[in-house]
């Protein structure tokens, strides 16, 4: 039996005695591509940090391959929707990319450590940028540095927090095309509250506002989302990729 | 004089390594916290009679896992928690010195500080406390680092973070002790953020940084001490002056070469 890359059952909390999420289940098998999308404050990023291990279920389970999540922290990688960092933090690229092959206490890195930095930098287009300051990078740039950090660890599963909050949309296609090549061997989990970026590019979305409204194909989930946002579609997503979505509704 | 010389360099290579933590996780505050409260455990070493600085050690450790426990724990704003926690050591230093029978001598010096007083005994203390802040560090050099830098990502990737954060708010801890006899607990964050914060603008690098401070902490804190030997102004005083004097010049040749 293949497992899932993630289970949730049952998943309540609350935070500050707000509820946040409230009976969420959810499956997500291996290999796929889910996008979980809702509104600000919907409980999005909650149920990213539950699936994280960052957070403890009040009610219901979380597995990340039939694990605690905290114990299967091997299997995933993650890009943070901000890291809040000064200018003149003393790391580099290569330091900050080489965080994501941490072996535990007292454990040096490895040449092959130093490689699979060097590769993965490769792969995300920032080869040649690896002495460099983080300070000096542009916002695209460290989005990239912090998405090579998730990937050096070869994750199983990979878990995306509004990844494109402070991307041009040059950089959004070419990130989007690079998630098309790493959903063929792993697991990707995208949280936004942008649908439009979304809708042409996942298989899979999750809409969720303290409850899991959907849970499906992107084509079946027009009418769900304006409910939850409570607008027309068009309104929502009217943005980076407004035509797409006008299309679609035609 | 000689003691006040090593006392000097002793207290640099404490400030300068992990101040350059406290400027780059910026922990300044809960930092300043951890120094003033240390001065509880000076009291407590007058009313056990025993060395104040080495009271200080076991207390000043306690009040950093306190300080970490109310950031990490607690629901209650953290600078109003370090406040707390910051006036309470101090609160509880000066019950136990009232409770002591007699006059507490030096008592003044460990609040602002006298280079000129430090016992060998004390000198000893502070190579020991040195030595092991600089073995600290060696061994969890890459945690530090990540912690610093991103503290939940180093939870993401299987650091215990939380365990590490309190290592590193024990160093501060080891650091103040180092520093009590030099500049008291009211200047100590002073030396721990000065050579630190002016390093930065020079180097990018962590390990130059820590270097760089360790070194002009020893400048400094020995050139306030001449001046203070000059001008006869108390030493710890002037020594953070002099510290703060040459901030100013740096940031100043910063913006403008």
């Amino acid at each position: 039996m293949v497992t899932d890359a993630v289970k949730i059952e049952d998943l309540s909390f609350h935070y500050h005695k707000r509820k946040v999420l409230e009976e969420v289940n959810l499956r997500v098998p291996h290999k796929s591509f889910l996008a979980i999308i809702g509104p600000n404050g919907g409980g999005k990023s909650t149920l990213l940090r539950m699936i994280l291990g960052l957070l403890t279920p009040e009610e219901g389970k979380v597995e990340v391959f039939g694990r605690d999540p905290r114990k299967a922290r091997e299997y995933m990688g993650y890009l943070p929707q901000h890291v809040s960092f000064l200018h003149d933090f003393p790391i580099n690229v290569e330091d900050t990319v080489l965080t994501g092959r941490y072996h535990g206490l007292f454990s040096n890195y490895t040449p092959g450590d130093r490689e699979a930095v060097h590769q993965t930098l490769e792969m995300v287009d920032l080869d040649g940028l690896a002495d460099r300051q983080m300070g000096q990078l542009s916002g695209g740039q460290v989005q990239r540095v912090f998405l090579a950090r998730a990937l050096v660890r070869r994750p199983k599963l990979l878990l995306l927090d509004e990844p494109m909050a402070s991307v041009d949309p040059q950089m959004q296609y070419s990130f989007y095309q690079l998630l098309e090549e790493l959903k063929k061997k792993m697991s990707i989990i995208l949280v936004t509250h942008d649908v439009g970026a979304v809708f042409d590019q996942v298989e899979d979305i999750a809409c969720l506002n303290q409850r899991l409204y959907y849970h499906g194909q992107v084509e079946g989930a027009g009418e769900v989302i304006e409910k939850m946002y409570g607008c027309p579609l068009e309104i929502i997503t009217h943005g980076a990729t407004p035509h797409r979505m006008l299309k679609r509704h035609e | 004089m000689q003691n006040a010389f090593l006392a000097a360099i002793l207290v640099s290579v404490a400030c300068g390594v992990v101040g350059c933590y406290v400027v780059i996780k910026r922990i300044v505050f809960i930092s300043g916290g951890i120094s003033h409260s240390a001065f509880g455990g000076v009291g407590l070493g007058y009313f056990l009679g025993v060395n104040p600085l080495l009271a200080a050690v076991p207390f000043t450790l306690l009040a950093a896992a306190g300080m970490g426990l109310v950031k990490k724990r607690m629901e209650v704003p953290e600078d109003t928690a370090i406040g707390i926690l910051w006036s309470v050591g101090m609160a509880l230093g000066i019950i136990f010195v009232n409770l002591t029978p007699g006059y507490a001598p030096d008592l003044i010096s460990y609040l602002f500080g006298n280079i000129l007083t430090v016992p060998t005994t004390d000198l000893y203390l502070m190579l020991l406390l040195d030595a092991v802040i600089l073995v600290m560090v060696y061994l969890l050099r890459r945690e530090f680092l990540a912690l610093s830098f991103d503290e939940e990502f180093s939870t993401v990737v299987g650091m215990p973070s939380e365990a590490v954060y309190y290592l590193l708010l024990a160093l501060v801890a080891l650091s103040v002790v180092v520093l009590i006899k030099v500049v008291g607990v009211i200047l100590i964050i002073a030396l721990l953020t000065i050579p630190a914060a002016i390093t930065r603008e020079y180097t990018n690098n962590l390990n130059q940084m820590m270097v760089l401070s360790v070194v002009l902490g020893a400048v400094l804190t020995t050139g306030g001490l001449v001046l203070s030997y000059i001008f006869n102004l108390a030493s710890g005083a002037t020594i953070v002056l002099f510290m703060a004097l040459a901030f100013l010049l740096s940031s100043f040749i910063r913006r403008y070469t």
